[in-house]
């Protein structure tokens, strides 16, 4: 059986809200197919395993229901690569400041 | 507050879209129409009681506005290096990311909250996926009102835009319910499917 979770822990629930194909009228054929999804996060209202259908508080004391996918979910994101192109244009700048004696 | 959020059909939402509006902020937006696409913004700040120095002043009460001017020495002598004689003005920037938020978003946002507070709302409600939402939160949080902000956030591989994200955060931190949708269209749809239930 899976591990259940507390009551009042802070997870996110996921939901969908329109099906693909009942999607607005006037959305592109890839959207279309697609459903709309929904996250939302809040507090526990009883105990459950991941993937349970599940009650949630959130913070302005709404009760939303949804699937439990995730506990004390993360802010992440990262910032990529640095893009070649731009990695020069620092000098190029400087040269022309230091050709205009601003800098030295 | 006890709910439990419900969803209609598209259609049957969007065709009560002036009503729910109109119930929600008591404004028919439909009278500023002055056209197809024409919208009388000044007519609507003049009835709503909201000329610049009332605005100044709500502001100024959370800190919004009043914000750095700062000359940019660098670029005016860039922009010099390349422009005709007798021209390339010195160039500043309003540094609008001095406000309680981050962002000039601060503005209409402690306006809209003010109003809120003042016709005694339970909260406030933005569909939203960036600057505006942390705006609204921020102020909400400051007036002491609840807040739900609707974002555009994912694609249907759950894969965030990095900004966003960012602003999903942000609004959380300041005490707002994020509901975190995935991209298309019907984020307008949800959010009037919020305030109809809120």
């Amino acid at each position: 059986m899976a591990e259940l979770i507390d009551k009042g822990t802070w997870v996110e629930i996921h939901t969908i809200v329109l099906p693909a194909g009942e999607r607005a009228p006037h959305d592109p054929a890839d959207t279309q197919q697609v459903p709309l999804e929904m996250r939302v996060k809040g507090f526990l209202v009883e105990p459950a395993s991941l993937g349970d259908e599940v009650e949630i508080i959130t913070t302005v004391g709404r009760h939303l229901r949804g699937t439990l996918v995730e506990v004390n979910p993360a802010y992440t994101h990262q910032f990529g690569a640095p893009i070649p192109e731009l990695l020069t244009i620092g000098g190029e700048v400087r040269a022309i400041l230091r050709e205009r004696g601003c800098i030295k | 507050m006890h709910q439990v959020i419900e969803m209609h059909g598209y259609k049957e939402i969007m065709s009560q879209r002036a009503e729910i509006m109109k119930q929600s902020v008591g404004i028919d937006y439909s009278q500023y129409e002055t056209g197809v696409l024409a919208f009388d913004y000044e007519r609507l700040l003049v009835d709503t009681g909201y000329d610049v120095d009332t605005a100044r002043v709500i502001q100024s009460d959370t800190a919004v506005g009043n914000t750095p001017l700062i000359e940019l020495k660098n670029i005016t002598e860039l922009v010099r290096a390349v422009a005709k004689p007798g021209k390339g003005a010195r160039i500043f920037v309003k540094d609008e990311a001095a406000n309680p938020s981050g962002s000039f978003k601060d503005r209409r946002a402690s306006l809209s909250v003010h109003e809120a507070k003042k016709q005694n709302y339970a909260g406030v409600v933005a569909a939203t996926s960036g600057n505006y939402g942390a705006a609204v939160a921020s102020q909400a949080a400051k007036a002491g009102l609840r807040c739900i902000v609707v974002q555009e956030a994912f694609n249907s591989q759950g894969i965030a835009q990095p900004e966003i994200a960012e602003k999903t955060r942000a609004c959380e931190a300041y005490g707002a319910e994020v509901i975190r949708l995935s991209v298309g269209p019907e984020l307008f749809y949800v959010f009037l499917c919020v305030l109809k239930e809120t």
